[in-house]
């Protein structure tokens, strides 16, 4: 179980790095005999928007749910920047685990929406119960999301009464109402229909131009050329190869990636 | 007072006294069961070996002799831990063998209800900091209950009419008050139709109450079907 050491920063000066926004250090997850994350370490820098590649199977999910412990990882460290959280895995306790996961929005592949709460209630409930916000400051800031995501209209509607794309752009706001330092983003357009695509990764490119630092496992890859400042590929739960998009897509140095880019290009994808 | 030859708040009296324990039991009854479900979802080994063993056991046993054993147990237990001859109470007994029974059978609903909500559903919970107890009161509660409801209906319906088996010890219920005014006017069938009608309408308020419940529970879930 996890630590949680606040005065780690003190007595390690040299760990602190005042620009980084997230850290990973040695991460490493085992399913039973299976390690599916292999020491892997990354840093995200305020504003980074990180877009992380690989094959199926490769750990880009893994990756995302170690972060904020949907899947409690064996060993490593998680740093978040401003905050001061330091993650030991191995002896977290519940109270540092959430005091982590408030920093780190989460958007899911299936979108996850409570199927049996209206959309404004799917957004205020945490911030109302985590952060403490009163009812009615909850529900501005969430019209003030609803509005941002283009679905001012459909605060009162259920899930199921919604297009997948619009499910997604809900949990992006459910995300972002708690006002997170960190987006993560579990491959956010896999389960929609290709013409619902285009408006979720409308309000993401917004996100990153408002100079959020988000990381994102996608398949999209012209979206993640377009809205990355830095890709990251990931092979067998270590990271193959890393750099800015034009040079990782136009000149890989991993023949790992070019193969991956020509099944890309050659294959099933758009 | 020449209703029903005299017996006519008698009859009431008992038709009340069985709505008393029946929703009494419910109550207490949705608790244990809650309970024993999450004793046998915990993942903690001793919670699940006490929670199979009570379901085993109560499931396994006719509610008759559930009664009949727990009325004159506690009869047994009472008087040797006060050292003088204590008798059970009719109605404290029978709400307390209900509850015992009714709280069995709802473990297993809750426990089907528990796990048949989305994995997803919490997760979504867990990656927005909520804590565990949120979580449940939340969202597992909720969903969960959508899930239990058509079984917990089909439980009430048995325990509102297993309450009749509370008059063999004694409880002035219903069932007893029809049989006493049966022996004592000679004329059986009038008073036993007229209990079985009572039985009946209470069963028949509780479906129609039953579907109101479940449209409520299924807000969100069925509205696009």
């Amino acid at each position: 179980m996890v630590k949680f050491n606040p005065d780690a920063l003190q007595s390690m000066p040299d760990q602190s790095d005042t620009t980084a926004a997230l850290r990973v250090v040695d991460l490493r997850k085992r399913f039973g005999q299976l390690e599916v994350i292999k020491g892997l370490s990354l840093t995200a820098n305020k504003g980074d928007v990180i877009s992380i590649l690989g094959s199926s199977g490769s750990g880009k999910s893994t990756l995302l749910r170690c972060l904020n412990f949907l899947e409690p990882p064996n060993e490593g460290e998680i740093w978040i920047g401003g905050r001061q959280i330091q993650a030991r895995a191995g002896a977290t306790g519940q109270r540092e685990i959430n005091a982590l996961r408030i920093n780190l929005g989460m958007v899911f592949q299936t979108f996850n929406l409570w199927l049996h709460k209206t959309v404004l209630e799917n957004i205020v409930e945490a911030p109302i119960h985590v952060l403490g916000l009163s009812k009615p400051e909850a529900q501005l800031r969430a019209e003030e999301l609803l509005l941002k995501v283009g679905l001012a209209d459909k605060r009162h509607a259920y899930p199921s009464q919604l297009s997948g794309g619009q499910q997604q752009r809900i949990a992006i706001a459910r995300a972002l109402a708690m006002e997170p330092e960190i987006l993560l983003f579990d491959e956010p357009t896999s389960a929609l229909d290709p013409e619902l695509v285009g408006d979720v990764l409308k309000v993401i490119r917004a996100l990153a131009d408002e100079g959020r630092t988000m990381l994102i496992v996608t398949h999209e890859l012209n979206f993640a050329r377009q809205v990355s400042n830095r890709i990251v590929f990931l092979h067998e739960g270590q990271i193959e190869e890393e750099g800015p998009p034009d040079a990782f897509f136009t000149h890989p140095s991993s023949p790992r990636v070019r193969q991956f880019l020509s099944s890309q290009r050659d294959g099933y994808h758009r | 007072m020449t209703l029903l030859q005299g017996f006519g708040d008698q009859i009431i009296a008992g038709a009340i006294t069985t709505l008393q324990v029946a929703l009494t039991s419910l109550v207490l009854g949705i608790a244990v069961g809650l309970c024993g479900a999450m004793a046998k979802v915990s993942g903690i080994g001793a919670l699940r070996w006490l929670a199979d063993g009570y379901t085993t056991i109560v499931r396994g046993i006719p509610e008759l002799l559930i009664i009949l054993i727990l009325f004159f147990g506690g009869t047994v237990a009472l008087s040797a831990l006060f050292g003088r001859y204590v008798e059970v109470d009719a109605f404290a007994a029978g709400v307390f063998a209900l509850t015992i029974v009714f709280g069995a059978y709802a473990t297993e609903v809750f426990r089907a209800a528990l796990l048949a909500v989305p994995r997803s559903q919490i997760e979504a919970a867990h990656a927005l900091a909520l804590s565990r107890a949120l979580t449940f009161r939340l969202v597992i509660l909720p969903q969960m209950w959508r899930y239990a409801l058509p079984g917990l209906g089909n439980l009430w319906l048995t325990l509102l009419k297993d309450t009749a088996l509370i008059s063999v010890v004694g409880l002035e219920d219903l069932m007893r008050k029809a049989s006493v005014a049966a022996g004592a006017t000679h004329d059986p069938l009038t008073f036993y139709l007229i209990a079985a009608a009572l039985y009946l309408t209470f069963t028949s308020v509780s479906l129609v109450g039953l579907a109101l419940l479940e449209q409520r529970a299924g807000r969100g879930v069925r509205i696009s079907e």
